[in-house]
């Protein structure tokens, strides 16, 4: 009873770590059947949305085994922890360990150097470069489009703490970023307000959540693709909002 | 030529930045950039073909996303891994762009031109990836099913 336990406890936690980490439902669903099976588990029965997930199964002697777990903290995409779950997943599936040793396991595959914060904001400097050149930008353009990047990725490292919800941090970035955007034109550094704003609004358009949502919804998760879809709309439209309340304010040739 | 050459070194750039902001591991950030660039590439060539923007999204989507389930089977990593930097250069940000700002100046007419176009794009887009990810998912659900199958009949408990 106290392997089942074991068991389902870790797959619980395995199943937040996959969601928070970007991984779609059918990913998890296959690597949850999967390491049932390894165990030898019956009747497993699995559920999962994007913020939650329940699991019961029972083991060879009956015994049965019920668990849930609530996921707040929203996605943070982090490939290299969801390539190492992954591989954590099928090295279970080929030599089950003792389930006292999963929780262990977990907490080793997960635990990974990454990258710096800096280095991160090389990876956005980088990104927003290349989408400035894709757009047609000018160098001051760029120049507008870097300094936005860094008072983005910089809010995302203090204010998000302060405001949790995304819709209002969003409104708020957007708003920032095209205020900023119409007085480098206004002064005649940018040329295009065009390009600083779609740019920059990259950051933060969930377009990856976009794509997941219709997936889910052709893969028969209907319910999370549709509050996904959902949160998608409400996101995008707090990005334009906050573009549209500085254009409002403070003018600027926006076509 | 050499606007092309720029947009393919772009889009190689987006990619790889957007690599490192999705934390991919070090040694697959190339392969990020040149899914970004590869996408592109396929894009270029079939504006050539057709300006239809659906039919040229749809097929740069489809080979964005069969490139990135091909590295993932050979690496055996999530298809995610590969495919989410891959999908940046495709975003069609200017049609959404001037949609908005019609929206914002009541321009129906700058809604009209732009609106279906933005549509078109992300539709191609979305089915694009779609249609090779459940492709691949009933693929590796039905060799599982088949796996279990097989051992069921020789004498193991399964849970199929």
């Amino acid at each position: 009873m106290n392997d089942l336990n074991d068991i389902l406890e870790f797959i619980l936690k395995f199943s937040e770590r996959m969601l928070v980490s970007g991984a779609n439902l059918e990913r998890l669903d296959d690597s949850v059947y999967r390491i049932c099976d390894a165990y030898g588990c019956q009747d497993v029965q699995f559920f999962s949305l994007n913020c939650y997930v329940s699991l019961s199964m029972k083991d060879a002697q009956g015994n049965k085994a019920m668990g849930q777990r609530c996921i707040w903290s929203g996605v943070d995409t982090h490939l290299e922890n969801l390539s190492r779950l992954n591989h954590l997943s099928r090295q279970i599936c080929a030599d089950p360990p003792a389930p006292a040793a999963l929780a262990g396991m977990l907490d080793e595959a997960v635990n990974t150097k990454g990258y710096s914060q800096p280095m991160l904001l090389a990876g956005f400097l980088l990104a927003m470069a290349g989408l400035t050149g894709v757009f047609d930008g000018t160098l001051g353009d760029l120049v507008i489009i870097l300094l936005n990047t860094v008072l983005m990725f910089l809010a995302g490292l203090y204010l998000r703490r302060l405001i949790f919800n995304k819709v209002v941090f969003n409104v708020l970035c957007t708003f920032v970023v095209g205020s900023i955007a119409i007085g480098a034109q206004a002064v005649g550094i940018a040329s295009s307000l065009y390009t600083v704003m779609i740019v920059n609004s990259m950051m933060l358009i969930p377009g990856i959540a976009m794509v997941n949502s219709f997936r889910n919804i052709l893969c028969g998760n209907e319910i999370n693709g549709l509050v996904e879809f959902f949160k998608v709309v409400l996101e995008t439209m707090a990005i334009v909002g906050g573009f549209i309340l500085s254009i409002y304010l403070f003018g600027g040739n926006i076509a | 030529m050499m606007e092309s050459v720029k947009l393919v070194i772009c889009s190689f750039c987006s990619s790889f930045g957007f690599g490192i902001v999705f934390r991919i591991e070090r040694k697959y950030l190339l392969v990020a950039g040149l899914s970004g660039a590869l996408t592109r590439i396929v894009y270029l060539v079939l504006l050539q073909i057709t300006p239809e923007p659906f039919i040229s999204c749809f097929l740069a989507a489809v080979a964005a996303a069969a490139f990135s389930e091909f590295m993932a089977v050979s690496t055996k990593n999530p298809s995610t891994v590969f495919l989410y930097p891959s999908i940046v250069p495709l975003l069609p940000g200017g049609t959404l762009y001037y949609t908005v700002v019609g929206l914002l100046l009541q321009d129906t007419e700058l809604v009209a031109a732009n609106a279906m176009p933005c549509l078109h794009s992300l539709a191609g887009l979305g089915i694009g990836f779609i249609i090779i990810s459940i492709f691949m998912h009933y693929r590796r659900t039905y060799r599982h099913r088949m796996k279990w199958k097989l051992l069921g009949r020789l004498g193991r408990k399964t849970r199929v």
